[in-house]
């Protein structure tokens, strides 16, 4: 609280401060005069992420980086009436008392603020105060009562609610009595409070993907009284989705995905604006859209997609938190935050497509998206609340199926990253699909010539033999045709099975391969070729995916 | 040759058909050689060299490092569905 002009600070040169009634050879932070630069804030935040601070805070921080002011120049000594703590108990009691009258400005410092004090007709009420502490504090609220009048200018709503308990004090803030009713079991938590729920209400959050994760994650966000959330997608609803995507129900099978999440959302908490974005998050379109909010969650299911966004929020520098799961583990993390690793520290190679699947190959448990997705929200909101992160630099290994919740420390930034290294070459966004190898959706070439495949059609009409099914086991337990035999894929190409027992002693007989959607049925056809060049081995068009289409739509499909 | 628990997670998972394992590895291992040794049991884990994060004790494997027999090795592959 300044008691005087302090124009005068202006003459001094970076970094000037008042020494720290605790240690005098550190300056105090609660007030130094120092040049803005863009430079020296990110000197800064880099020292911090490399450092840290010695005292846990911005002075033990801003001490070590300005460190020769101790023993520098003189001149940037700043006078110690600059930066009196009244509630100090001084050792050298005469001068504090003798020069309290040339304060010039009053630092409030620790745990006691003059707003914890009760304040009524210009007198503070407080015991074991010395007469200045009181009149400063007196001389704070004095001012707090000037602003308030000033400035402040409460909704309709307050002025509706503070008529009925007149004469008590009310905070200035931008909740109405309704939100603060609503939110309050969140607002008392520690590190939320009156100012983080006034954070959230003026917050913009994007989700990338309303599917297993998106789902979970929004609603929380929504309900936890995010001001804006803008909602990406371009798929409809279906009936496979519901085990996992839970803002979306039975009657909305077939309608857009954002439209289902807006009118569950919108049910949830009507305060919330909700933006759609009904677009297949592209390289022309993602900037522009990510560039409208403050953080980003990433939701998707590819690789492709991953990395897209992980460049476009280095390049408009917000915050990524990011959330994967398949089959019944996930993956939590935040990129990006005050000068941590982005996605392309930790993987800066992108992950082959063909050892990448996705939950329609692999499958996903429906509790391990929403323990993904809620962990996405829960960092979401520590972020927008309290500025820290729970996730950054770290990776959240969850995997509900064998109990496992592990967090490993990651590496720091990558200095080579080519996104959000020292000398980056990505500057704008590139062509992820290249980049990948993959598309969102894969395209997979045919390995087979026509020669070595038949149609469902042909396999229904001939006599077979020998059908080996190449789906995992517990897919081959779930529906399976007639007279067909289980090899797993991964244990036909790995040989870990002995397969001359599905090997007939006439080579001449034809040996048919056959798996979900007719993709892994070709590699096994490769293989097997190789591994027993004279037998005739072919494929299924379609596998049973086709089979259910074309033959028999009673057979069963997931 | 300290003998260390071993955790597999995705892909790695498939490939060894176990959640963990204990394994005798060299003394000294790094980013580049623990892969090596843990193919020589595990062939398939080859194909994610340089697409794997590899943590030891709960942290980001660079360079080298001494291994204890109490010591925990973790493979994870970045995992994109969602």
């Amino acid at each position: 609280m300044p008691l005087s002009n302090i124009d005068d600070l202006f003459q001094y040169e970076e970094l000037s401060a008042c020494r720290d009634a605790g240690w005098p050879d550190c300056f105090n932070t609660g007030l130094f005069v120092l040049t803005p630069s863009l430079e020296t804030y990110k000197a800064l935040i880099r020292r911090a992420c490399d450092d840290g601070s010695f005292d846990g805070g911005d002075q033990g921080l801003l001490n070590a980086h300005f460190s020769t002011w101790s023993h520098g120049d003189i001149r940037k000594h700043i006078p110690f009436s600059y930066n009196v703590n009244p509630n100090a108990s001084y050792t050298y009691l005469p001068a504090y008392k003798h020069f309290a009258d040339q304060v010039k400005m009053v630092h409030f410092l620790g745990a006691v603020k003059p707003w914890h004090y009760q304040y009524a007709n210009g007198r503070v009420q407080g015991q074991n105060l010395t007469e200045h502490t009181l009149k400063f504090l007196e001389q704070w609220h004095k001012v707090a009562d000037i602003v308030k009048q000033t400035y402040y200018q409460p909704t309709a709503e307050m002025k509706a609610g503070s008529a009925k308990k007149e004469g008590t004090n009310v905070v200035p803030t931008t909740l109405t009595n309704p939100e603060i009713l609503r939110y309050g079991r969140q607002m008392i938590v520690d590190g939320v409070g009156l100012p983080g729920q006034e954070g959230l209400k003026k917050s913009k959050v994007l989700i990338v993907g309303l599917g297993a994760l998106g789902c979970p994650s929004s609603h929380y966000l929504a309900a936890a009284g995010v001001g804006t959330l803008g909602l990406v997608d371009d798929d409809v609803v279906d009936a496979s989705n519901l085990h996992r995507q839970i803002l979306h129900s039975e009657k909305e099978i077939g309608v857009h995905k954002v439209d289902s999440a807006i009118s569950r959302l919108h049910a949830v908490n009507q305060h919330v604006s909700l933006i759609p974005h009904k677009v297949d998050l592209n390289a022309s379109n993602a900037l522009s859209i990510i560039q409208q909010y403050d953080l980003v969650l990433d939701c998707t299911d590819n690789a492709t997609t991953r990395y897209l966004i992980n460049d476009c929020c280095v390049l408009l520098n917000k915050v990524l938190v990011s959330g994967a799961a398949l089959r019944f583990e996930g993956q939590v993390s935040t990129y990006n935050y005050k000068g941590g690793p982005c996605y392309r520290c930790i993987n800066p190679s992108p992950p082959d497509p063909e050892t990448t699947l996705n939950c329609f190959e692999a499958g996903v448990l429906g509790p391990v998206t929403g323990v993904v997705g809620s962990l996405q929200a829960a960092e979401a909101i520590k972020i927008l609340a309290s500025d820290e992160s729970a996730y950054a630099g770290k990776l959240m290994l969850v995997c509900p199926w064998d109990g496992i919740m592990k967090a490993i420390k990651l590496r720091p930034r990558r200095k080579d990253c080519v996104v959000c290294g020292d000398n980056p070459t990505v500057t704008s966004p590139i062509d992820y699909v290249k980049f990948c190898g993959s598309g969102k959706n894969k395209q997979y070439s045919n390995a087979s010539t026509e020669s070595e495949r038949i149609t469902c059609r042909q396999l229904r009409d001939s006599s077979y033999k020998h059908l080996i099914d190449v789906r995992p086991s517990v897919e081959f337990g779930i529906c399976a045709l007639e007279n067909s035999v289980c090899v797993p894929f991964m244990d036909l190409v790995s040989d870990k099975v002995d397969l001359s027992p599905h090997i007939p002693e006439d080579p001449a007989e034809p040996v048919y391969l056959l798996c979900r959607a007719g993709i892994n049925s070709q590699v096994a056809v490769q293989h097997l070729k190789a591994k027993y060049p004279e037998h005739c081995f072919k494929d299924i068009v379609g596998g049973l995916m086709g089979w259910t289409s074309d033959i028999d739509p009673n057979f069963p499909m997931y | 040759m300290p003998v260390v628990t071993v955790l597999y997670f995705a892909r790695c998972r498939e490939i060894t058909g176990k959640v963990q394992e204990k394994v005798l590895l060299p003394e000294t291992v790094s980013l580049d050689n623990i892969l090596t040794e843990l193919a020589k049991v595990h062939p398939a884990l080859e194909t994610l060299r340089g697409k794997l994060t590899v943590a030891h004790n709960q942290a980001y494997l660079e360079g080298s490092v001494q291994l204890q027999s109490t010591d925990e090795i973790a493979l994870i592959p970045p995992v994109s569905g969602g």
